[in-house]
């Protein structure tokens, strides 16, 4: 049955797993260039060249060695400290000159949260300790800038920003959190991804948006798997051989898992190929890959009996694909209404999607083995009551 | 066909086929079958006449375990049509009355497919069927026109030696040259013990080649006769043109029925012998007599006409 399935349709199977092989080496071949894009966005929303350096003393704990390239021909520094952005604040100072410097100092120090000290012509480094006091919670981010100012005949200079975080998380957390709080997003990528991390990346931008156009193209595989047989009529002379409809269901049912474990096994060499091809390898081994491949056959397999189901429910294939895709698209509305209302959290546990989190599994390789159970075991319900009716239905004329 | 299979010409006594009593209504209202009773003794081809929606696909479904039927029973080779269907359906080969192919492989490889299905291939009726019908098994199905579908289809049906051969509508979309040779063939194979079981409303191809005939109606079977008896039944059609006139009244005898006269003109429907006709002719001269045999399309006419009467 299997190798009938394939014979048939072994054009469009090929090239579906040549081109989603291709996409995924391309996504994964995206990631240096989307990464060095990000860092110069962050310097260029940052303000200067970012030749500044923010060390962490390992010993003792909130001090910090800010050191930066010397300037030559400047009249000093100004080194700014904040618990908040301070590109403003730089962008203010910068304008300003002599007494309108000092000044601007004395304002921008009234605003509140913000430090700053003038430095000599030759410091390029500084000591600063009690960082991780100065605003009420150790985990608060402190922001540094340091200016080199020419007295008050020019404009002064943005000699660089630095932060007490990695300046490439802050920005996933500022920029991607931010669209994270959308509960769209969050139910189309899940939560607190780094973006900007290669596994992050990989999550995101593969088990995401990728993963969900991939389910729809095997939704409509596996919901007109009868319906189609029932409208072109193929299923009166099948069944009129001594075939039985269990039989049937069963070995159709399995040529699909065949074919999904071999869509699985040709992406994980895929992304492993293309890790390896962009050297981050070492971060994101086979593995985890893997791990993370075959941790989605429980859910691929819930969504194929659910659509064999209701492929058996009705003769009309159209019917099917409507109401299969409907179904999954449904279970990613519930998953935004969860995010919206509170009320309504409770629909979450209607929908296949929360008890699936490919993240868990890639990211922290944690298998969450209770819903992962849970999926085969939704995924054998639907099997055996799609089975019961097949075995019952009329295959009217 | 097996080869411990009876070679007869004449129909056994053996039933292949019992139906008794047998209904379904689909989702309880529109009517399928109504008590249908119906015997296929082996070896015989027999003929399933009906209008279209007159029930003798929803039978023969049945009969496949493709539908259930609400009650009576449904045997063939003596097994319940539901319980045994495995085995009834390892004996019998089909073709649906809309044939279902897989479009985009060739006409060899699901001949294979359902050879492997079916559980083996009779070589000797793949050749002779392919050659006589011209079945071109290289060429990929969906490039078949809608008779060498049909082709192919006759050929899914006998490929395994079946005991019995169900075919709804088989001459549908074959030329006459084709359908002729199918006819032939199915004589052949009805010698050779093998038992047909065909729906047709082509009435000219159930008077040709069928041993019995049943006739369904509204789910019902309103007739179940020989082709002979029936062929009895038809009589003649007998025209005649007077040169005098004539007294209606006169043809009024045995074995005369719907007599009909028009100026000069009689039209009779004369069954068994002609002698009363003749006698009662001898007292006229007449111009014309013209005498032509009564088709089965008037006989299945008639029966149609006697049950709405009934009806009514």
């Amino acid at each position: 049955m299997f190798l009938w399935t394939f014979r048939r349709k072994w054009k469009g199977f090929v090239i579906f797993l040549v081109a989603t092989a291709l996409l995924v080496f391309l996504i994964v071949g995206i990631y240096p260039e989307f990464s060095d894009l990000q860092s110069q966005r962050m310097a260029e929303a940052l303000g200067g060249d970012i030749d500044i350096s923010l060390a962490e003393d390992k010993e003792v704990k909130g001090k910090y060695t800010l050191s930066w390239t010397k300037y030559g021909g400047v009249d000093g520094y100004v080194v700014v400290e904040s618990d908040s952005d301070i590109q403003l604040v730089l962008l203010y100072l910068k304008d300003l000159k002599g007494e309108d410097l000092e000044s601007g100092k004395i304002l921008a120090q009234f605003i509140g949260g913000i430090s700053i000290q003038t430095f000599d012509p030759n410091t390029t480094e500084v000591v600063l300790t009690g960082v991780d006091k100065k605003y009420g919670t150790e985990d608060a981010v402190v922001y540094f800038g340091v200016l080199a100012f020419t007295g008050d005949t020019s404009k002064a200079d943005i000699v660089g920003t630095s932060l007490t975080v990695n300046t490439r998380d802050m920005v996933a957390e500022g920029a991607y959190d931010k669209l994270m709080d959308n509960p769209i997003m969050k139910s189309f990528v899940g939560e607190g991804i780094d973006i900007y991390s290669v596994k992050g990346f990989l999550y995101i931008e593969l088990f995401g948006s990728f993963t969900m156009y991939i389910i729809i193209f095997f939704i409509i595989q596996y919901a007109g798997a009868f319906c189609n047989e029932m409208e072109t009529k193929t299923i009166d002379i099948l069944l009129s051989t001594p075939l039985r409809r269990r039989h049937l269901f069963i070995s159709r049912y399995l040529s699909w898992v065949v074919l999904s474990l071999i869509f699985i096994v040709s992406w994980i060499l895929c992304i492993t190929l293309g890790v390896r091809a962009i050297g981050k390898a070492d971060e994101v081994p086979m593995a985890d890959i893997a791990c993370t491949m075959f941790y989605f056959t429980p859910f691929i397999l819930s969504v194929q009996s659910l659509c064999m189901f209701i492929s058996v429910l009705t003769n009309e294939s159209r019917k099917a694909y409507g109401i299969s895709l409907g179904i999954y698209f449904g279970m990613y509305f519930f998953e935004v209404i969860n995010g919206i209302s509170e009320k309504l959290d409770f629909l979450k546990y209607f929908t296949l999607l929360h008890y699936f989190d490919p993240g868990l599994v890639f990211i922290e390789g944690v298998i969450p083995w209770g819903s992962t159970l849970f999926l085969v075991f939704v995924a054998i319900v639907l099997f055996a009551a799609g089975l019961i009716i097949f075995e019952r239905k009329d295959l009217a004329a | 066909m097996n080869s411990d299979s009876t070679a007869n010409t004449d129909m056994s006594e053996t039933a292949v086929i019992e139906i008794e009593g047998l209904r379904k209504f689909y989702k309880g209202k529109h009517r399928g079958v109504d008590g249908v009773d119906l015997t296929v003794e082996e070896g015989e081809i027999f003929g399933f006449l009906g209008p279209n929606g007159a029930g003798k696909t929803t039978a023969i479904r049945i009969l496949l375990d493709l539908i259930r039927a609400d009650s009576g029973s449904a045997r063939v080779f003596g097994l319940d049509s539901r319980k045994d269907s495995l085995e009834i359906r390892r004996r019998t080969g089909y073709l649906p009355g809309e044939l279902g192919t897989y479009e985009t492989v060739t006409a060899r490889e699901m001949v294979n497919y359902f050879g492997a299905l079916s559980g083996h291939i009779d070589a000797g009726i793949m050749k002779n069927l392919t050659d006589r019908l011209g079945i071109d098994l290289s060429r990929r199905i969906r490039e078949y026109s809608k008779g060498n579908k049909q082709k192919l289809g006759i050929l899914l049906a006998f490929l395994f030696d079946p005991e019995l051969v169900i075919l709804d509508e088989p001459t549908s979309g074959l030329d006459p040259l084709l359908q002729n040779e199918f006819y032939e063939f199915i004589a052949e194979e009805s010698k050779n013990g093998r038992t047909i079981f065909m729906s047709s409303h082509v009435l000219s191809e159930v008077e040709r080649v069928c041993d019995r005939v049943g006739i369904i109606r509204d789910g019902k079977i309103v007739a179940v006769e020989r082709i002979e008896t029936l062929k009895d039944k038809m009589g003649q059609i007998v025209t005649i043109e007077f040169d005098e006139v004539f007294q209606e009244d006169d043809f009024k005898i045995a074995g005369v029925s719907k007599v009909k006269a028009d100026g000069r003109t009689l039209t009779l429907h004369v069954t068994g012998n002609h002698d009363g006709i003749l006698k009662a002719l001898s007292q006229y001269k007449i111009t014309r007599f013209l005498a032509e045999e009564y088709s089965l399309e008037n006989l299945f006419l008639d029966y149609y006409q006697k049950n709405n009467e009934n009806n009514e």
